[in-house]
């Protein structure tokens, strides 16, 4: 590999990264850590650069940089946080050190499987590469012609990340969406262990951290190219916001308006991010919504004008009638059907050699101690989403217009690994914060 | 005792991800070599085409695409299905029509003439481009 690649890639990261960073600083409560923030600025930073690609084109480095700029003199004469704590402060016990070998072990084998294999899987090329093909081969045209390819009513934030990438090696190279993958699979790695820091303990942290680590499926898919991580990522991300918004900043409203940008970029990475946002609207309904649905706007605006202008109707929709609707409804098999492949993929989709699932429960039953988590209304908020988001899967399976069983086999893993990160945020939320565990 | 048993859950945890991760480390050792990812293949054989549609300024519209068997009346095969996705890919953004000569150029693999066109680049891996003649 080029070392000129490898450096064009790294400053694509970065400045998204960085002005990630910026943005959220804005909405950053002064008590909260930097580092946190840090975490947070990548996944907001993504969401900004696939934005600013899809909207702009063309002048993108213009606007990019212009952006930068200006949000880096507002950062540093208004807005740069005083303090920092909680991470920065910690000692790195021997936890720390097993689970940044492990990651590191990982990233090399990630790194081998995006090498083995650049243009990802089936869906990855077939659907996600193709798109960001379309996007950077194929100038002002691009709208009309992406039309061609399978699905081209998905939202476009992978394949415009992927497409920028490009724009700044100056060519395009295939292993980037693998690259993208590798990022957004540590990035949902840092955010999951930087909220149960800041909210419970680093012990607590270091082992659900460690169980997402120790899934295969997660991964494997995040390299794969295609967009379940990042969106898996999106939606623990806007959880991860509500819960510290909760119990760390409740009397502010910057932490919402992030939030709800996660939410917004959730729908802009894939259609089930749509199901994603609309329960996180309804979850947090009356505790300051405006400034979550604030946050959504720019995602969201982008994703309406996409599927207004240029996406083709979805497959779920296209010529069908209520009535038909309305039988798939009434026939009770499809239910069973669904529940019975929910309890088998529950076990399966995460393509362990053992299933962590058993003791983790034994392990965070045996850490709740009271009922602090239950009663927070961030922890609430997150459940009632994810609870609202499993159950609007179940209902787009039950009115779905395809053979139940062949859609089931064929995507319900991956509906799971989009909830595994947020389910293990939840259940190490349970976990109660022991003086001695510190 | 509660304590206890809680520690022994997390040993369990540990225990489970470290093979886990062994797991996901068997699945990278035996994934296949990059020479012989099909979509890689494709961009290489497609490489000459490829640049002789960018000589002859075609970068947009529809192009056909006619594997030997379909050509010669055959119905078409499950490879040559998934053969057809690997090539549309390849030659985004051009439209790539599934058995079709119904178009201005066409990608066959063929040695000999196609009745209406003229050959205008020979990959020498059994691909050819064609161009439609131009009608009287």
């Amino acid at each position: 590999m080029n070392p000129s690649i490898l450096i064009s890639f790294l400053a694509a990261i970065a400045v998204s990264i960085v002005l990630g960073f910026f943005a959220a600083s804005f909405f950053w409560p002064a008590g909260l850590s930097r580092a946190t923030l840090w975490v947070f600025a990548v996944p907001v930073g993504m969401g900004l650069s696939s934005l600013i690609f899809f909207v702009f084109r063309r002048p993108m480095f213009t606007v990019e940089f212009a952006l930068l700029l200006a949000l880096g003199a507002a950062w540093f004469f208004r807005v740069r946080p005083r303090s920092s704590h909680a991470v920065s402060t910690l000692q790195l016990p021997l936890p720390c050190l097993f689970l940044a070998a492990a990651i590191g072990f990982v990233i090399f084998g990630l790194l081998f499987v995006v090498s083995e294999n650049p243009h990802g899987d089936w869906d990855a090329f077939a659907i996600w590469n193709s798109h960001a093909r379309y996007l950077y081969r194929d100038g002002p045209a691009w709208p009309e012609h992406i039309q061609n390819t399978f699905h081209a009513d998905y939202p476009l934030l992978v394949p415009a990340l992927n497409a920028r990438a490009w724009r700044y090696l100056g060519r395009e190279v295939p292993e980037t969406g693998g690259w993208l993958g590798l990022v957004f699979t540590l990035s949902g790695l840092a955010v999951l262990i930087t909220t149960l820091v800041e909210l419970r303990n680093l012990r607590i942290a270091m082992l659900i951290g460690l169980v997402l680590l120790g899934t295969p499926f997660y991964l494997e898919y995040g390299v794969s190219q295609s967009a379940d991580v990042p969106l898996a990522v999106y939606f623990l991300s806007a959880i991860a916001l509500v819960c510290i918004h909760s119990e760390r900043a409740p009397g502010g409203y910057g932490l919402l308006v992030l939030a709800g940008f996660m939410a917004g970029c959730a729908a802009w990475t894939k259609n089930e991010g749509i199901v994603m946002l609309i329960a996180l609207s309804i979850a947090l309904l009356g505790r300051r919504f405006l400034a979550f649905v604030a946050g959504m706007a720019l995602p969201l605006a982008a994703n309406v004008f996409f599927k207004l202008t240029i996406a083709p109707p979805s497959e779920f929709t296209l010529n069908r009638s209520y009535a038909e609707i309305a039988a798939l409804i009434a026939t009770p098999e499809r239910y069973m059907t669904i529940l019975a492949n929910f309890a088998g993929t529950l076990w399966s989709f995460g393509e362990w050699a053992i299933n962590p699932l058993v003791p983790l429960l034994i392990f965070v039953g045996l850490s709740a101690g009271n009922r602090h988590a239950i009663r927070s209304a961030g922890w609430l908020t997150g459940a009632g989403a994810f609870t609202l988001v499993l159950a609007g899967y179940a209902a787009i399976y039950v009115a779905a217009p395809f053979d139940l069983q062949w859609f089931l086999t064929g995507s319900n893993s991956r509906l799971f690994l989009q909830l595994w990160p947020p389910f293990l945020l939840l259940t190490g939320l349970l976990a109660v914060q022991y003086p001695h565990a510190r | 005792m509660r304590p206890k048993f809680r520690y022994i859950a997390g040993v369990a945890l540990v225990l489970c991800a470290c093979v886990n991760i062994g797991q996901f480390t068997r699945h990278v050792l035996s994934l296949p070599p990059r020479q012989s990812d099909d979509r890689i293949i494709w961009e290489q054989r497609l490489d000459g085409i490829r640049d002789a549609l960018r000589k002859a300024n075609y970068n947009s519209g529809s192009i056909g695409y006619m594997p030997a068997g379909v050509l010669q009346g055959k119905p078409r095969t499950e490879r040559e299905d998934v053969d057809w996705v690997q090539v549309r890919y390849a030659l985004i953004p051009l439209n790539v029509l599934q058995d079709s000569l119904n178009a201005p150029y066409v990608i066959a693999e063929s040695s000999s003439a196609v009745d209406g066109f003229i050959k205008v680049y020979d990959a020498r891996n059994g691909w050819v481009l064609l161009q439609k003649k131009a009608q009287r």
